[in-house]
């Protein structure tokens, strides 16, 4: 009975692993076609994009603004559904083990090492970025913010959608002076003891910040980001990285006994007073918690030298999406000028865009040019001249290994 | 004696009365910064954001059908099983008991991932009852032990004595079991509840994005230094369980032999 | 006359042990049956047996001339009364009274207010089972049993849990209640004494088997072996033939210089019943204890029992 039982299970397993051998139509035979007939074989379809949903900025951009245009102008309904990262990739890669050719995801929201992971097990459907009009229209398709995402190539497998720069948070009414570099923030956390801190390593913030230490205690930032990971080769970068950060730590929050743990705890500190500086890796984010009355009016932001770090955030198509031309229809919907444009604008999300401005028609570009993204952020300017690369993804691993044993440890 | 019921009193108070006071506080005014000599300054924008969310009514409407679902497939597993490992000697009962706990002591995301494969296969994944299935693993080995636990109370002389006036097994469960084991009923009711509404990661694997929950739409916002948002949130998170308790409670008045609250 | 309750070669067999073995015996309507042995004789199993709550391992049980071995305990035209009273807490007295006479297609308001008279509990009608004593407790279990008007009531030791005192009137009562009503009922008991005030008929129930089941009486004076004769007490074991009752024992040797068996025994206390000095003499050459008044010896005090041939009796052997 019980082998039978086990038999029946097998021959059950067996048989849907075949089926899985029949697939949907790949995606470059739908990227093959005309576009026109592309976003024509798209009307009335559904696409769902799967996409992390904890800012309620992000959510009314994409449910009030984007989701009824695209119905409106390409009779495509958008269903944005909140899923973290991590468990949209667990599902697909479950789905991918199954078989399952028709999933539920037809775009999600990506970069970085899930980038990294989802590629290399194949989770994604393939190349599709040259077929986006807007793409080729107004970005600069070769831009290396483009081509790699933390040192993966991206061969063509997600479509930039925005793009955002690391940048520190100050009150203004304590601070009259931000630091300029990061020996003048060493020397600023002397004098105001107890009125600094990070995230520890293990927090994506945190972690950025520490890089950017290391980006600073290198000969020039870009003996960090232009090389893989060598550990040889960086130890004397990585000594003083260590250094600066142990002759920090007595004069950080709680003398550096205790470091937040996320972000969100940095924050809370910040917005109840306890320390004077926060950090985020999103020039235009303490807008919306200024307007929350979560952070004080005061708040502004700065950057130090050498720079500060961004990156570039994409949007990809799943290996089973069932409506890839909606897919598609809907990316390139997201990466056209006014879709960027009410992006970047603070009342939903106030984003950066990875749009080259230089290609837009003169009236869209004074529209670019003339948006308020709020007295908290850096001018474009300002940002664009401290801009500094990611690392490869493999710095963020060492990173948490190595702060614990050199900084908590000692 | 009086004592001891003035120390519950006082330690109720301090340790749940007050802390939803403060939450219920924070949810209607902005992030507090006493130390700066700001006073409470009170808003109702927590609650705004929170109803705006274009997903919340149909994900708290999810919650409460899968959180109905799962109670009901507990009590009636719970009830079947914990009688039979209360009642029953067999050879071998004490590995079947640990087998039935086995599922609280290894993480449920292991066994997610395991059933989601299957559930893909046999056409489960996506679905409500697929969610139901699999919130049934952190639930269910809680209800067999609570509804066990009720049973050896009552004791198999009290099982037996309905059998013997004449009652069958559906008749004594209705008039004696059940309203013995209302106290049973109630734990398990606020357990599976709780337990089946904070599930984030499961559902959202096993639902895929088709069936969003209330956590799904919350969870997310746990990253947020809003502390009004979320504790709006809490409030309005943690009228689900209050809601289905309330539910069970009037249910349970239909049972027979009950004395009505309003009387006596 | 017609039987009531009938059992047959039952046998039932736990694991490698044999509880019953090939019990057999009648009942006939209205009669009392009071079973006693020591514990785990199996008695307990027999009546749950008979109840429908265990299933025998070969062997019929009747009821009113219908064989009702393979029928569940509630499709049974009987009733169980067990040690504690068992109340349903959530149900007032007279709830409980009406539950099994309502599924039994019985219930009739006439009958439960004149069963709440006969327990005597007629104002405590609408109180809740934790409101009244043991005693009344153990009443309304009764009357609970009896309502659903059941052929045959089983007792297992429904005393035991009281206090002695109230145990007494009650079961003067429970056995008048019975015979007023001329209901066949069984006891279960381990105590001899409530064994012999309730059955009509008592039976010896060990090792699975009767030793004997007879009138009080019959039993008393012959005793079928030498464990029946043990169990009771009054008589002087011997051997597995032989026994002598204890009040044919005497302390001097017989006038009449009678024939007779003499034993040397020492008296190890002394109580005092019934106005009586009684001496608890052990007997070595038997390794036997009795019981028996012994006028002013003390403890420590040796004694010699002279026991006449003409009142030592063989035992009569296995009788059911």
């Amino acid at each position: 009975m019980r082998t039978h039982g086990l038999i029946g299970l097998l021959i059950i397993l067996l048989l849907s692993a075949c089926s899985g051998g029949e697939s949907t139509p790949g995606l470059s035979e739908v990227t093959s076609k005309e576009w026109t007939d592309i976003e024509a074989s798209a009307e009335d379809t559904t696409v769902r994009l799967f996409m992390w949903g904890g800012d309620e900025g992000i959510n009314q951009y994409i449910d009030d603004w984007v989701s009824p245009r695209l119905a409106e102008n390409h009779n495509v309904t958008l269903e944005r559904v909140p899923m973290n990262t991590g468990e949209i990739l667990q599902k697909l890669q479950t789905e991918k083990q199954a078989g399952k050719t028709e999933g539920t995801i037809d775009i999600v929201w990506i970069n970085a090492e899930n980038f990294k992971n989802a590629k290399e097990n194949e989770l994604l459907a393939g190349s599709f970025v040259d077929s986006l009009p807007n793409f080729n229209d107004y970005y600069q398709t070769d831009d290396p913010a483009f081509q790699t995402d933390f040192g993966t190539d991206v061969d063509g497998m997600e479509a930039p959608w925005g793009k955002v720069q690391f940048v520190f948070h100050y009150d203004a009414a304590k601070v009259d002076n931000p630091p300029s570099s990061f020996e003048e923030l060493k020397a600023w956390t002397a004098e105001n003891p107890g009125k600094f801190t990070y995230p520890n390593a293990d927090d994506f913030t945190g972690n950025a910040f520490l890089r950017h230490i290391l980006y600073a205690q290198a000969e020039s930032p870009s003996a960090i980001y232009d090389q893989p990971l060598d550990e040889e080769a960086i130890s004397e970068t990585a000594d003083d990285t260590w250094k600066y950060l142990n002759e920090m730590e007595p004069s950080l929050w709680r003398s550096g006994d205790h470091y937040p743990n996320t972000l969100t705890e940095l924050d809370r500190l910040y917005s109840q007073g306890e320390v004077w500086m926060t950090m985020g890796y999103n020039e235009a984010r303490a807008e919306s918690l200024i307007d929350e009355g979560v952070f004080p009016e005061t708040t502004r932001s700065f950057v130090m030298d050498p720079g500060s770090i961004g990156n570039t955030h994409f949007l990809s198509i799943p290996f089973n999406s069932t409506n890839q031309a909606g897919a598609l229809t809907a990316i390139n919907f997201m990466l056209s000028p006014e879709a960027q444009l009410a992006k970047l604008k603070p009342n939903y999300w106030g984003e950066n865009t990875p749009i080259s401005i230089e290609k837009l028609p003169e009236d869209m570009k004074e529209k670019f040019q003339s948006v308020e993204r709020g007295e908290s952020v850096l001018s474009q300017q300002e940002l664009e001249e401290s801009f500094l690369p990611e690392s490869e993804a493999a710095y963020v691993d060492w990173m948490k290994e190595q702060w614990f044993n050199e900084v908590v440890q000692n | 004696m009086i004592r001891n019921k003035r120390l519950f009193y006082v330690l109720a108070t301090l340790l749940f009365l007050l802390p939803t006071l403060i939450l219920l506080l924070q949810s209607l005014s902005e992030t507090w910064r006493f130390q700066t000599g700001e006073g409470l300054r009170f808003q109702l924008d927590s609650y705004s954001v929170l109803l705006s969310d274009p997903k919340l009514w149909s994900a708290t409407g999810w919650s409460i059908g899968i959180g109905a679902g799962v109670l009901f497939i507990n009590l009636v597993i719970g009830i079947m099983t914990g009688k039979a490992l209360a009642t029953l000697s067999f050879k071998g009962k004490p590995f079947v008991e640990a087998i039935i706990l086995a599922p609280i002591l290894i993480p449920v995301l292991a066994i997610a991932m395991g059933l989601h494969l299957f559930m893909i296969r046999i056409g489960l994944a996506d679905t409500v009852l697929g969610v139901i299935i699999i919130h049934l693993v952190p639930t269910v080995p809680y209800s067999i032990k609570i509804f066990q636990n009720a049973y050896r109370q009552l004791g198999s002389p009290m099982l037996e004595q309905p059998l013997i006036l004449g009652s069958n097994p559906l008749h004594q469960l209705f008039t004696i079991e059940l309203p013995l084991m209302k106290p049973a009923i109630r734990s398990v009711t606020f357990l599976t509840i709780v337990i089946s509404l904070s599930q984030y990661a499961i559902t959202a694997i096993i639902g895929g994005g088709r069936i969003i929950t209330l956590p799904m739409v919350f969870f997310p916002f746990l990253d947020t230094a809003n502390s009004s948002i979320m504790a709006a949130f809490s409030i309005w998170f943690s009228m689900i369980p209050l809601a289905l308790y309330v539910l069970v409670e009037i249910l349970l008045l239909l049972l027979p032999y009950t004395i009505m609250p309003w009387r006596k | 006359m017609n039987s009531s309750l009938e059992i047959k070669d039952m046998t039932k067999q736990f694991q490698q042990q044999m509880i019953l073995k090939d019990v057999s015996f009648t009942l006939n309507k209205g009669e009392i049956l009071s079973i006693v042995g020591p514990s785990g004789s199996g008695k307990t199993t027999l009546l749950r047996i008979l109840a429908g709550l265990e299933t025998p391992t070969s062997g019929t049980v009747s009821i009113s001339g219908k064989d009702v071995t393979r029928k569940k305990a509630n499709k049974r035209n009987l009733s169980l009364v067990f040690q504690q009273p068992l109340l349903f807490p959530h149900m007032t007295v007279k709830e409980n009274i009406r539950y099994g006479a309502k599924l039994a297609k019985k219930n009739d308001e006439d009958k439960i207010i004149s069963l709440l008279d006969a327990i005597g509990l007629s104002s405590y009608a609408d109180h809740y089972p934790s409101e009244i004593s043991g005693g009344q407790q153990q009443r309304v279990a009764l009357a609970r049993a009896m309502a659903t008007e059941p052929e045959v009531i089983l007792f297992d030791e429904p005393f035991s849990s009281l206090d002695p005192q109230l145990r007494q009137g009650l079961r003067l009562w429970v056995r008048d209640f019975l015979a007023e009503r001329a209901i066949t009922s069984i006891f279960v008991t381990h105590d001899t004494e409530e064994a012999m005030l309730m059955g009509d008929r008592v039976a010896l129930f060990n090792e699975g088997v009767f030793q004997q089941i007879d009138e009080p009486k019959v039993l008393h004076q012959s005793p079928a072996n030498p464990f029946v004769a043990n169990f009771l007490g009054g008589h002087l074991v011997l051997n597995d033939e032989r026994y002598i009752p204890l009040p044919s024992c005497l302390l001097h040797p017989p006038e009449s210089n009678e024939a007779h068996e003499t034993y040397q025994g020492i008296v190890e206390h002394v109580t005092y019943q019934h106005g009586q000095t009684i001496g608890h003499v052990y007997i070595d050459t038997l390794n036997k204890k009795i019981s028996l008044p012994i006028g002013d010896l003390s403890t420590k005090e040796e004694l010699h029992l002279y026991l006449p041939s003409s009142q030592i009796k063989p035992f009569r052997g296995n009788h059911t």
